[in-house]
C-alpha cells in the first residue's frame, strides 16, 4: 500500500518541484546564490547514485570520489588534448567510466561487507596515487587548468546562471530515473538483495548480477557530475579522488538518509550550506562533521531526515519501505 | 647493490613493526566483536601528538611520558567501544563502519584543536646518530622500534596464552554466546580488546614519530594500511597480523628501493585488492570467510 502511495507522490511531487527549480533564477535573478545551487546539484548527483548502492543494495562502497575524479579528469583530457566539444566529452567519459565500473565491479562484488570496503577503498587510493604519478597526461598535483566551459554553439555557458540550466535538469532527469527505478522490479530486487541476499538467491535472482548492475549505475552518476564539475569550475585536482571527498558523500546521505531519494539532495543541500556559508565554522568542520555522523548513526542508523520523520510519525507503523 | 638490499631491508623492518602493531590491534577488535575499526590510525596519531608534548616540549623523562600517554589513549578507545559497540541493538555492518568513520574524524579534528595543523616529530629516544651495518646507515631509533614491537608482541602472546583474561579474551573471540554462558563478561572482554587495541597503536605512534613524524590527519591512511595488512595476513588471526605487517612493509620498501618510491602504494594495493579475491582468508585466517559468497570460497 505504501509503495504505491510512495510511488504516485515521487511522480506527483516531482513536477511541481522541476517546475521551481527551474523558475526559480527567473524569480530571484543571477546571484551567488546560484553557484552554491550548482554544487548542491551536483553532490545530489553522487549522493544519489551512492543511495541507489548503499542504501538499496545494501553495498557499502567507496569508490565515488574516484568514479567522480576518472569523469572529471577523462573529460577535462578529452576536450583539453584532444579538442573534443565539452558534451561530447563528456558522453564519451561516461562511456569510459562505466566501462571501468563494469570491469572494478565484476571483480570487487565478489566481495560483501567490509572486505567489499576496503577493495573499494583501495581502488580509490590507486586512482588518486594514478592521477598524481601520471603527470604528463593529468598534470599531476598541479592539476589541469582551462578546461573549457560547456557551450551551445558559439554560446559559453560560462556563468552560474548559464551551468545551472545545465546542471539542475539533468539532476532533475536522473532523480527521476532513480525514483523510477526503485518502484520498478529492478528497485525491489535490489531491495531484497539489501534485506536477504540468500532469499533472493532461492527465488532464483542472479544477484551477483545484479549488484554489478547498480554499482556501474551509481559509479555513472559520479562520474556525470565529476565531467560537469570539470567544465563548471574549469580546475580538476587529485583532490576529487580523495578519501575525505568520499566521506563527505556518505556524510551527505547520514543526514539525507540512506534509503530516501529526494533526502539526498536535502542532505547535499545541508552540508553545502554548512560548508559553504558559516565560515567561522570551518575551523570547526572536521569535529563537529565527525561527531554529527556519529551521533546521527547511532541515534537514526537509517539516515538523520528519516528518522526524524519517523521520530514525528511516531505511533503510526513504520513504512515498509524503511530499513530498521 | 648490498648497501641498497640492507637498507631496504631495515626500513621494513621498523615500517612493518609498526604496520604489525596497527595491523594487531584491527584484528584484535575484529575477533572479540566483528568491527572494523576506522579509527584505529587515530590511536597511532594521539600516541604520537601526546608524546610530542610530554616528551618534546615539556622534557618529561621517557618513563612518566610513555606510561601516560598510554592510559590516555587507551582511556580514548575504551570511549570509542561505548559508541561503536552496541550489543543487542540490530545494527548493521555499514552503520557500525559509519560510526568509525566518524569517530575518527571527530578524533583527528580535535587533535587539530589540541595541538595545530603542523607536521610534528620529537627526539628519538637515543640520539640521530646513525649506526653503520653492512654499508647502511641505521638510524638508533629502527632499533628501539623492533625492540619494542617484539617486547609487545611476546608480551601480547603470554598474555593471551597464560592469563586468565587472555584466555577468555580469545574465547569471547571464537564464540560469544558460548563465552557468556560461561560467565565471562563479554563486554568487559569486549572493552579491555578496545583499551588494548588503542594501546597497541599507541606504541606504534609512540615509536615511529621521531623518524616519519605525524600530524594530525595521518591516522586514516595508517588505519588503512594496518586493515590491508591484517587482511594479507588473515583477518583475526594474531600471527598473521604480525605477518602480514612485515609483508606490506618489505613490499613498500622494495619498490620504493627497486621501482620508483611514489608507485610504492599502488603496487600495495593493488596486491591487497588481490589477496581479497584469491586469498580472502589472507596468509593465515580463520577457515571460515564472511567477506566472500558461500560459493565462491573453494572447498566449502
Amino acid at each position: 500500500m505504501f509503495d504505491t502511495y510512495m510511488k504516485d507522490m515521487n511522480r506527483l511531487v516531482w513536477l511541481p518541484v522541476s517546475a521551481g527549480v527551474l523558475a526559480l533564477p527567473l524569480l530571484l535573478g543571477d546571484g551567488y546564490y546560484l553557484n552554491v545551487l550548482n554544487f548542491i546539484a551536483l553532490y545530489s548527483m553522487i549522493a544519489i547514485g551512492l543511495c541507489l548502492l548503499i542504501g538499496y543494495c545494501g553495498q557499502l562502497s567507496i569508490s565515488h570520489s574516484a568514479f567522480f575524479a576518472i569523469g572529471a579528469y577523462s573529460s577535462a583530457i578529452l576536450s583539453l588534448r584532444f579538442g573534443f566539444h565539452p558534451f561530447v566529452a563528456i558522453l564519451i567519459s561516461q562511456l569510459i567510466s562505466a566501462v571501468l565500473a563494469l570491469g572494478i565491479g565484476s571483480v570487487v562484488l565478489r566481495l560483501k561487507g567490509h572486505y567489499l570496503a576496503i577493495a573499494t577503498l583501495s581502488f580509490t587510493i590507486i586512482v588518486e596515487v594514478i592521477i598524481v604519478e601520471a603527470a604528463w597526461v593529468t598534470g599531476g598535483l598541479q592539476g589541469l587548468s582551462g578546461i573549457p566551459p560547456l557551450s551551445l554553439g558559439s554560446m559559453e555557458l560560462d556563468t552560474d546562471l548559464g551551468v545551472y540550466y545545465v546542471v539542475w535538469p539533468v539532476l532533475l532527469l536522473l532523480l527521476l530515473f532513480a525514483l523510477n527505478l526503485i518502484d520498478s522490479r529492478f528497485g525491489r530486487v535490489i531491495k531484497g538483495i539489501r534485506e536477504n541476499e540468500d532469499v533472493m538467491r532461492l527465488f532464483g535472482v542472479g544477484v551477483y548480477g545484479y549488484k554489478v548492475k547498480v554499482f556501474v549505475l551509481s559509479s555513472v552518476y559520479a562520474s556525470i557530475a565529476g565531467s560537469l564539475y570539470a567544465h563548471f569550475i574549469g580546475f580538476v585536482s587529485p583532490s576529487a579522488a580523495s578519501l575525505s571527498f568520499a566521506i563527505d558523500i556518505i556524510m551527505v546521505l547520514a543526514f539525507g538518509g540512506f534509503n530516501l531519494i529526494w533526502g539526498a539532495m536535502l542532505g547535499a543541500a545541508a552540508i553545502t550550506y554548512l560548508t559553504e556559508y558559516l565560515t567561522d565554522f570551518a575551523d570547526f568542520k572536521r569535529v563537529a562533521f565527525g561527531v554529527a555522523l556519529v551521533v546521527v548513526m547511532i541515534i537514526f542508523p537509517s539516515g538523520l531526515l528519516p528518522g526524524l520523520q519517523r521520530w514525528l510519525k511516531a505511533g503510526r507503523r513504520a513504512p515498509t519501505g524503511a530499513q530498521r | 647493490m648490498i648497501a641498497d638490499f640492507t637498507q631496504a631491508t631495515v626500513s621494513a623492518l621498523s615500517v612493518g613493526s609498526m604496520y604489525a602493531l596497527i595491523a594487531l590491534g584491527v584484528t584484535l577488535i575484529y575477533a572479540t566483536t566483528n568491527i572494523i575499526n576506522f579509527a584505529q590510525g587515530e590511536f597511532v596519531m594521539l600516541g604520537g601528538m601526546i608524546m610530542v608534548t610530554l616528551y618534546g616540549e615539556l622534557n618529561w623523562p621517557l618513563y612518566m611520558a610513555i606510561p601516560l600517554t598510554l592510559v590516555i589513549t587507551t582511556l580514548v578507545g575504551m570511549a570509542l567501544m561505548k559508541v561503536a559497540y552496541q550489543p543487542g541493538r540490530s545494527t548493521s555492518l555499514i552503520t557500525i563502519l559509519i560510526i568509525t568513520i566518524g569517530a575518527s574524524m571527530a578524533i583527528s579534528g580535535t587533535a587539530q584543536h589540541i595541538w595545530d595543523a603542523d607536521i610534528h616529530r620529537f627526539p628519538p629516544f637515543s640520539g640521530d646518530a646513525p649506526i653503520s651495518f653492512l654499508g647502511a646507515a641505521i638510524v638508533p631509533q629502527s632499533l628501539w622500534i623492533v625492540g619494542l614491537t617484539v617486547v609487545v608482541v611476546g608480551a601480547l602472546v603470554l598474555f593471551f596464552q597464560f592469563s586468565i583474561y587472555g584466555k577468555a579474551m580469545k574465547a569471547c573471540s571464537i564464540d560469544r554466546g558460548a563465552a557468556s554462558m560461561l560467565g565471562i563478561r563479554v563486554s568487559a572482554m569486549v572493552m579491555a580488546s578496545f583499551g588494548l587495541s588503542a594501546a597497541l597503536g599507541c606504541v606504534a605512534g609512540i615509536v615511529m614519530t621521531p623518524m616519519t613524524m605525524i600530524d594530525y590527519s595521518g591516522g586514516m591512511l595508517l588505519a588503512i594500511k594496518g586493515f590491508s595488512a591484517a587482511m594479507l595476513g588473515g583477518m583475526g588471526s594474531f600471527v598473521g597480523a604480525v605477518i602480514g605487517g612485515l609483508l606490506f612493509a618489505f613490499l613498500e620498501a622494495f619498490t620504493s628501493a627497486y621501482i620508483s618510491s611514489s608507485y610504492k602504494e599502488l603496487v600495495t594495493f593493488i596486491v591487497i585488492i588481490n589477496v581479497l579475491l584469491f586469498m580472502p582468508r589472507g596468509l593465515m585466517g580463520p577457515r571460515t570467510v564472511e567477506g566472500f559468497d558461500d560459493d565462491e570460497v573453494l572447498g566449502q
